[in-house]
């Protein structure tokens, strides 16, 4: 596990795949950044890290159900797999550990 | 649902199909689409409608677009992997055809390759001159129709006509050519050398390695070399400074020290300084010579140069022609005006010149190496067509299991493509084995295979795909035209139709093949026709010297009458005889005689030889009347002169009558009238000709040896050491006199050469061709033959049935082959003036040649089968 690597992107999208849950496709995803962090992103940036996550295993995908809103096309569900799960907790905890060591260094300075 | 107005822009969404990965496609569309309805909610429809586009625009990245292409190959990956293992089986399974089809177009490939290269540079001559667009030659001819060399011109003209207009002509090259023995030290050479205006490397844009590049002729001793000659004496090319030693010609054997001022790259070929061969490699500068016995080349008299002209641009050729007739005819002697100077451009010169024989050349071996390369195709075609039969039913079963007829068609395709590319990587090999021999047989220097130029290199593979497409497209289009069930019943019947085809093809083979092999028949008994021919003397044993000091005074040549007796003495020597020229088309003057008491006017223009009295006796040249300059009866006097018997006609003289030149006070006596003979090459008539003394013109090049038959080595051994001790400062430059003629037919040699090779290559073709047909007939028919031996056929007739349909193609190939193989031969030896008409054997020959080879190989192939028990062909598979 510890060979893989995430961009900060790509956590993000794989951390919002794991948030949306049943609702997790690439509109969705955009909107959702959109509205929980203010931040702009794009679409075709978006699939083309989904799909990235999905070749490594991440994230795995299904098509969903027919619905009238987008033309009659289906949406592209992603689910967040169990190897997703263990990388974000690993990567929150490496963060964590390190996030543990700077009060000291601030406090030592201050 | 949908409004009109509420769509998507259809060509972002097409596109986007265009590029996009089919399994991600209907979730990007879908996302895509869902965001454009929000947004025509939010900002509207324009808006909507470019922000669409805009997004559809992102998604061509590369994480959308390599998907496709990995998504993509994972099918097609095995699909060609299998292409590949069929066709390795097939070409396995049938050894000897494969073989055959893989060899016949190796070997095309490996002569189109050479012919190639030989048509390039042929065509590349005169190409690196400077400005070579603008250069022209000066090119002689007369009014009256005399004999002139169409490359000499009068000296001044040049000069005159550029200074006179100079919005016209830009600037000029003028030369005369002679050999010089050079010197360093103990080495001794004869070069050619260019005595010409100081423009020389300017004017030419000629390649400078070292030295002076604007003014090289600096003073009266400045030479220029090429590298050639710098590697010859010294070993190095950065030679500027250093001193050769030049002979005279002024009889007292002085010799004269120059300084290289310049040396020259060696020259690409050209038409200037490799005129007729000659390759010069030292220069010197005309103005500034006080060493040879040049004429002063701006006066009318002088005699006539080589000369070159470069016109402005934008000037035209037709106004330069009319400035240069108006010279012609307004500022030179009476003389002269007889003469029509036109300016032949140098870009197509050496195609062009003695009537394009180098372009005739050049489409007759294109058009044998077409051929050929047909031959190997007609033989791929075939094969495929006849082997079709084994593989209907892998067509079926690809069919079957759901191939489209375009994916049939590209498998045959690549499939004989492929088989193309391997045949040329293996006519490389075959070129770099062959091109020792090649270069002879076409007489240039072969590139190795490294140093072939990229261009050269596209162009070859570019003929090699045009092959493989031209060899595959007919079965790729017929066997994937099949009907799947047909296919996989095996039936023969759908078969027919390459049949006919096939048969067509073969008779083609053979109309080449009959044609080709006449014609190189024609070919090679005119050359052998040229070199046997009764010439009027005799060539055998005659070795010739044209390293003779020219010690061109009185003392001089009694100097070379006395070193002739010291080599008559040599036991090997029947003869010997001094002369400026040998009977090999190359003469140093040209007057106009006339009988005396007839009117100047009617003068004749002739060659007029330099000989001394052993001439006409060492070439074994009879005399009609008197004598040969002098015998013992006769002592030779100053004013004596022999005729040959055209020039008797024409001046209308017998032995004693008084002849004079034009423009000359001195009286000739007719002493002799010697036999006509071929002195010129056989591509022209006899000419008149008149014959003076050397002793009183002073001036002579040659000595020719009439040797014993015998020990050829050792005598040329023995005069060399005779020479080395009379001669010890000159070089010993010799050649025997049929070498010297072969020269002079140098382009008909190559191209019996290359027309026998190619025969013999077309002949191997057809046969592997037609014994790879055979062998699939025989296969094919042997359950025939069983039946047919059963129900009482004999051997015999089993053999003839086999090769009936092969008897009645080469009759058809015969009728219409022997009519054009005639008339291109008859064609091809208008060029000469003495030829040999075409025999009937020549056109029969082939013919039979390859009837009877047939034959043998049909019944070879056939004979086992058919001799074989019946039952066991019966029970053939």
């Amino acid at each position: 596990m510890s060979k893989e690597y995430l961009g900060e992107f790509e956590e993000l999208v794989l951390t919002m795949v794991g948030v949306l849950g049943e609702e997790a496709y690439g509109n969705a995803i955009v909107t959702a950044i959109k509205d929980r962090l203010d931040r702009e992103s794009n679409l075709s940036a978006v699939h083309v890290t989904l799909y990235r996550l999905e070749d490594k295993g991440l994230v795995k995908s299904a098509m969903g159900g027919v619905t009238n809103a987008r033309g009659g096309r289906r949406k592209r569900i992603f689910n967040i797999t169990n190897a997703g799960l263990s990388m974000l907790r690993t990567m929150k905890e490496a963060r964590m550990d390190l996030w543990k060591l700077i009060p000291q260094l601030d406090i030592t300075a201050a | 649902m949908r409004q009109q107005s509420g769509q998507p822009p259809v060509t972002a969404l097409r596109f986007l199909r265009w590029f996009c990965p089919p399994a991600l496609y209907e979730g990007i569309e879908g996302d895509l689409l869902e965001q454009f309805e929000i947004d025509r909610a939010a900002v509207g429809h324009r808006i909507a409608r470019r922000r669409f586009t805009w997004q559809v625009l992102r998604f061509f990245r590369p994480g959308i677009l390599l998907r496709n292409k990995i998504s993509y190959t994972l099918t097609p990956a095995s699909m060609i992997q299998n292409y590949g293992k069929v066709m390795l089986r097939v070409l396995w399974k049938q050894k000897t055809q494969s073989a055959i089809h893989i060899f016949g177009l190796t070997m095309g490939l490996a002569f189109a390759l050479m012919t190639g290269i030989f048509v390039d540079q042929e065509l590349r001559v005169n190409n690196s001159l400077r400005d070579v667009d603008r250069l022209y030659m000066a090119e002689t001819t007369t009014t009256d129709g005399a004999f002139w060399h169409p490359f000499l011109s009068p000296a001044p003209l040049a000069a005159v006509v550029t200074e006179q207009y100079p919005s016209l002509f830009e600037g000029y090259y003028r030369y005369w050519d002679k050999m010089i023995t050079v010197s360093r030290e103990d080495q001794h050479f004869r070069i050619q050398s260019l005595i010409g205006d100081s423009t020389l490397i300017s004017f030419l844009g000629l390649p400078v390695l070292h030295g002076d590049v604007v003014k090289p002729f600096r003073d009266t001793r400045s030479m220029v070399v090429t590298r050639t000659t710098a590697l010859r004496f010294f070993n190095r090319t950065d030679v500027i400074g250093e001193i050769l030693t030049l002979s005279g010609e002024s009889g007292d054997n002085k010799r004269y020290d120059y300084t290289i001022t310049a040396v020259l790259d060696d020259l690409p070929r050209n038409s200037i300084t490799d005129l007729l061969d000659m390759n010069a490699q030292i220069f010197l500068c005309l103005q500034k010579n006080d060493v040879y016995k040049l004429n002063d080349p701006g006066k009318w008299e002088s005699g006539v140069m080589v000369s070159y002209l470069k016109l402005r641009t934008g000037a035209m050729r037709s106004d330069a022609e009319r400035a240069i007739a108006k010279i012609m005819q307004t500022q030179t002697p009476e003389s002269l005006r007889k003469l029509i100077v036109s300016l032949n451009p140098l870009r197509t010169y050496y195609l062009e010149a003695n009537d394009g024989r180098v372009r005739k050349l050049i489409y007759t071996v294109s058009a044998i190496a077409v051929f050929i390369l047909v031959l190997a195709v007609i033989n791929f075609i075939n094969i495929t067509i006849g082997s079709a039969l084994g593989r209907l039913r892998e067509i079926g079963v690809r069919k079957a299991i759901g191939s489209r007829r375009g994916q049939l068609i590209t498998q045959f395709l690549s499939e004989s493509m492929a088989l193309s590319i391997g045949a040329f990587l293996l006519a490389l090999v075959v070129y770099m084995l062959a091109r020792p021999y090649a270069s002879d047989v076409l007489g240039i220097a072969l590139p190795a295979l490294g140093e072939l130029s990229i261009k050269f290199t596209g162009v070859m593979l570019l003929l090699t795909l045009t092959v493989g497409l031209l060899a595959g497209a007919y079965p790729a289009f017929l066997l994937s035209s099949y009907n799947a069930v047909e296919s996989l019943r095996n039936k023969a019947s759908s078969l027919k139709a390459g049949g006919g085809l096939s048969r067509s093809l073969v008779a083609m083979q053979f109309i080449l093949a009959i044609g080709v092999f006449a014609f190189s028949i024609v070919i090679t008994r005119q050359v052998a026709f040229f070199l046997q021919k009764d010439l009027g003397y005799n060539k055998d044993y005659v070795l010739t010297i044209s390293s003779v000091p020219r010690r061109w005074s009185e003392e001089g040549v009694r100097t070379m009458e006395a070193a002739r007796l010291e080599f008559l003495a040599l036991p090997m020597v029947k003869n010997i005889s001094l002369s400026w020229e040998i009977p090999a088309g190359n003469y140093g003057n040209q007057l106009q005689f006339y009988r005396q008491g007839v009117e100047e006017d009617k003068a004749v223009d002739m060659p007029m030889l330099m000989t001394d009295e052993h001439f006409a006796d060492t070439y074994g040249i009879p005399m009609k009347e008197g004598t040969f300059l002098a015998d013992e009866q006769h002592t030779w006097h100053l004013g004596d002169l022999v005729v040959n018997e055209s020039a008797g006609k024409t001046l209308g003289v017998g032995v004693g009558d008084k002849v004079r030149i034009k423009g000359d006070t001195v009286v000739f006596t007719v002493a002799g009238i010697i036999k006509d003979f071929h002195f010129f090459s056989l591509h022209e008539n006899v000419k008149p000709m008149a014959f003076l003394h050397t002793r009183g013109t002073k001036a002579f090049r040659h000595f020719s040896i009439k040797l014993e038959a015998g020990d050829m080595a050792g005598a040329v051994a023995a005069v060399e050491a005779k020479w080395r001790q009379v001669f010890p400062d000159d070089p010993f430059v010799y050649a025997f006199m049929d070498q010297e003629l072969a020269k002079l037919y140098k382009n008909e040699i190559r191209l019996k050469k290359a027309s026998n090779l190619a025969t013999g290559l077309m002949l191997v073709i057809v046969f592997t061709g037609v014994f790879g047909m055979v062998s699939l007939a025989v296969s094919k028919r042997t359950k025939e033959m069983g039946i047919r031996k059963v129900l009482g056929a004999s051997v015999d007739s089993i053999i003839l049935l086999m090769s009936k349909p092969y008897l009645i193609l080469i009759g058809l190939a015969c009728a219409v082959a022997t009519p054009l193989a005639y008339y291109f031969s008859i064609q091809w030896l208008q060029a000469f003036t003495y030829r040999l008409p075409p025999a009937w054997w020549c056109f029969v020959l082939p013919v039979v040649a390859i009837l009877t080879l047939t034959l043998l190989l049909v019944a070879a192939r056939s004979l086992r089968t058919a001799s074989a028990n019946p039952t066991r062909a019966l029970r053939y598979e």
